[in-house]
């Protein structure tokens, strides 16, 4: 393997860390970060799916997630420069995503404030004995297209926190390891750790039946 | 052997490697409950990845690259703002410079430019003064004002009729009811009327 991908960084001994990108990649960032755009061009098709699927887990909109995977691929083009070897192109993909949808999220709360408080779509803050409630569900044919119980599971994502919800996709869905993730997500191994334990605990209970009858 | 909360957590989850995985993995072979919490946490993280996607390709995936690689080659299109070129040390000093100039220059101006009370009137149409008419509002009565003495002032009603001694000025007084006074006030301004003058 290419010396550059040897791990530098100081997670510890006996720790799964697979801080290296495939040779096949990193061939072509060094064409890529000499201006080479149709090199760049196949690191985009190499990369697109997985940044899609994990914007839209963390989004839930389709046309939102397109137009943020985009975003991702041209601050990372500009940033490509300074991408040093010592994580995955893939990981360092996932930590401006994560930047890109905490800034997109922030604007929309800012943009949205006053118009309407989305808490009251909350089942649970809604009383019991009142006499209409807001509809939850999907539309019959998202319902169709996605399948009844992927469509709980994500109504049961959406209801985490979005650091809650990230770890759980980075982990049990992308399949990134702590040590990644905690590089992602900016953070100590400790926090992944913790937010992970407390995510699972809180979709395990959402998700209580659903699992059960699987 | 004694194993730690995060190596135990670490195990559950199949992130150790190398030795450290073969000590734990030898521990955990007389622990069976700790491996039937290993394989259930993987049953669930296979569920949850079996019914999330952690792949799909994006609409018009075509579409989706040449708008990329246009962005990319055209700054202008780009969303990342082009970083701006710093500007040399005589353009960052002579910013304050030509204000405190600008600040000098206008206040010097103005101390050129003539006063309104400087301004020439001659010609210029004056207030005539007249006589002062005190106004009464009853027909037939003419009123005159004296403040020649700085003592006293007079006022003389002319045709003013003598106030006859049969009248009840508790029927002509004025007392206020509940809807006149102002609502913002604290306390009604007035006294309590009273029965008799």
């Amino acid at each position: 393997m290419n010396k550059r991908f040897e791990d530098t960084s100081n997670s510890s001994p006996g720790v799964a860390d697979h801080a290296a990108g495939t040779d096949e990649d990193w061939s072509l960032i060094e064409i890529a970060q000499k201006g080479d755009t149709r090199a760049y061009d196949a690191l985009v098709t190499r990369h697109r799916n997985k940044i899609f699927a994990m914007i839209r887990n963390m989004t839930h909109h389709e046309a939102d997630a397109w137009d943020l995977s985009q975003e991702v691929f041209i601050k990372a083009w500009h940033a490509l420069p300074r991408f040093e070897s010592k994580a995955k192109f893939s990981t360092w993909l996932y930590r401006i995503a994560h930047n890109v949808v905490y800034d997109w999220n922030r604007k929309r709360k800012i943009i949205s404030a006053g118009e309407l408080n989305e808490e009251i779509f909350n089942s649970e803050r809604i009383h019991s004995g009142s006499m209409t409630t807001p509809a939850t569900s999907d539309e019959p044919d998202q319902v169709m297209v996605h399948g009844e119980l992927r469509v709980k599971i994500e109504q049961a994502l959406g209801k985490l926190s979005e650091e809650h919800r990230e770890v759980v996709l980075l982990k049990d869905v992308q399949g990134l390891s702590y040590k990644e993730i905690a590089d992602v997500m900016e953070t100590t191994l400790g926090t992944v750790m913790s937010r992970l334990f407390y995510a699972r605990q809180k979709l395990q209970t959402l998700l209580k039946d659903e699992y059960e009858n699987r | 052997m004694k194993i730690d909360e995060n190596t135990l957590a670490l195990w559950l989850d199949d992130e150790l490697t190398g030795e450290l995985k073969s000590q734990v993995d030898a521990w955990a072979e007389s622990e069976p409950e700790q491996l039937a919490a290993r394989e259930s946490a993987r049953e669930w993280r296979r569920w949850i990845a079996a019914q999330t996607p952690s792949s799909a390709e994006p609409p018009y995936p075509d579409f989706f690259n040449s708008r990329i690689l246009r962005a990319i080659e055209s700054p202008a299109l780009s969303t990342v703002p082009p970083a701006r070129p710093r500007s040399a040390w005589w353009q960052r000093a002579g910013l304050p410079i030509a204000a405190c100039f600008c600040m000098f220059a206008a206040y010097w101006v103005g101390t050129k430019t003539p006063r309104p009370y400087d301004i020439d009137v001659t010609g210029a149409p004056r207030a005539i003064p007249v006589e002062s008419l005190i106004y009464t509002p009853e027909s037939g009565v003419y009123a005159a004002y004296f403040d020649q003495d700085p003592a006293a002032m007079v006022i003389v009603l002319d045709g003013l009729k003598a106030i006859p001694d049969v009248m009840d000025f508790s029927e002509a007084s004025y007392i206020p009811n509940g809807r006149e006074i102002d609502s913002t006030a604290q306390q009604a301004p007035f006294a309590e009327p009273h029965s008799q003058p």
